[in-house]
């Protein structure tokens, strides 16, 4: 049972199948398809009409297609109609291909899988590394930790009698990676009273940021 | 070429075929039932199920119920099973097993 002698299977216009297919190097289908199919190579005729599931390396549809396909790369012509779901690592469309389905791209679930807890680690590791060097100046690698300094340093500016004390709390905390979620939660729990700072104020910011922190530094060394 | 059903070698199929008005070729390995107008059951194809067809021709291995008006069996076919036909030619060397009688 050698696939290289096999050519290309053919389901001819007219006929009708309802199964399963499996093992296929190659398969044209011009008629009617209700199946579950396994291929390297899949092309859905003009005519032809597909539904299930179908796992593919390549997919090329000119008919109707309906159901769930995984497929390497999926061609849909002129004249594709296709619904239900579709995952796909490239997608090609001629102009008229009418897609009424979900579209997904990266459909294998391992290669997400894997790639986010390394992702996950690093990413947390920066902002770990981040935290600490924000107390040197802004950093614009990470924004989420950024964002985080600049909101302290905003609240931090509108309320300038809590500030100095507040200021006098920071070094404590600068070695600590939750420094800045923790501090933004006492500071918004201070803050109301002095929000909406005038505009003058919002231009100062930086520098007073610059003052806050390379105060705390200081101090931290 | 495209206006026959050709379930190539080394497919593997299960499930009910109507084949319509185009020729079926089995090459590969079918399970399930096949309902059309000209069967071939070509050397390497495997058949295990039920056929139903007009004419039908067969060169590989077939196991199961057989309804046909005309069947022609080459040298290399095997049957195992009922064959119900209405003409009938085995060619020598094939294997024939099980019971055979007229469709009609």
């Amino acid at each position: 049972m050698d696939k290289a002698s096999g050519g290309k299977a053919i389901i001819a216009a007219g006929a009708h199948f309802k199964g399963k297919i499996k093992h296929t190097h190659a398969i044209e289908i011009n008629g009617s398809v209700e199946a579950d199919l396994e291929s390297e190579k899949v092309t859905i005729g003009k005519e032809g009409n597909f539904v299930g599931a179908i796992n593919a390396d390549l997919v090329v549809i000119s008919g109707h297609y309906d159901g769930s396909m995984n497929a390497g790369s999926i061609w849909a012509t002129a004249t594709a109609h296709i619904s239900g779901k579709i995952q796909y690592k490239t997608l090609q469309m001629d102009r008229g291909a009418a897609l009424n389905c979900r579209v997904v791209h990266n459909w294998n679930p391992d290669t997400p899988a894997t790639k986010t807890p390394a992702a996950k680690k690093s990413a947390k590791e920066d902002t770990q590394g981040k935290a600490a060097d924000a107390a040197n100046g802004p950093d614009d690698d990470d924004k989420a930790n950024d964002a985080g300094t600049v909101n302290h340093a905003e609240t931090m500016a509108a309320s300038t009698d809590e500030g100095a004390v507040q200021s006098a709390s920071i070094p404590k905390h600068n070695d600590d990676t939750s420094f800045p979620f923790t501090q933004d939660e006492t500071v918004k729990m201070m803050a109301p009273d002095t929000e909406n700072p005038p505009a003058a104020e919002q231009q100062d910011k930086p520098a007073r940021r610059f003052g806050i922190f390379g105060f705390a530094s200081k101090s931290a060394g | 070429m495209d206006d026959v059903t050709h379930i190539v070698n080394g497919m593997d199929i299960e499930g009910v075929l109507t084949g319509g008005e185009f020729p079926v070729v089995v090459d590969g390995q079918f399970s399930g039932e096949i309902h059309a107008n000209h069967v071939t059951l070509s050397e390497h194809g495997l058949f295990s199920g039920k056929l139903f067809a007009k004419h039908v021709e067969i060169g590989g291995r077939f196991d199961g119920e057989l309804v046909c008006e005309a069947l022609n069996v080459t040298a290399t076919g095997k049957i195992d099973g009922k064959v119900k036909a209405d003409t009938l030619s085995i060619d020598l060397g094939a294997e024939v097993m099980g019971s055979i009688s007229r469709a009609t």
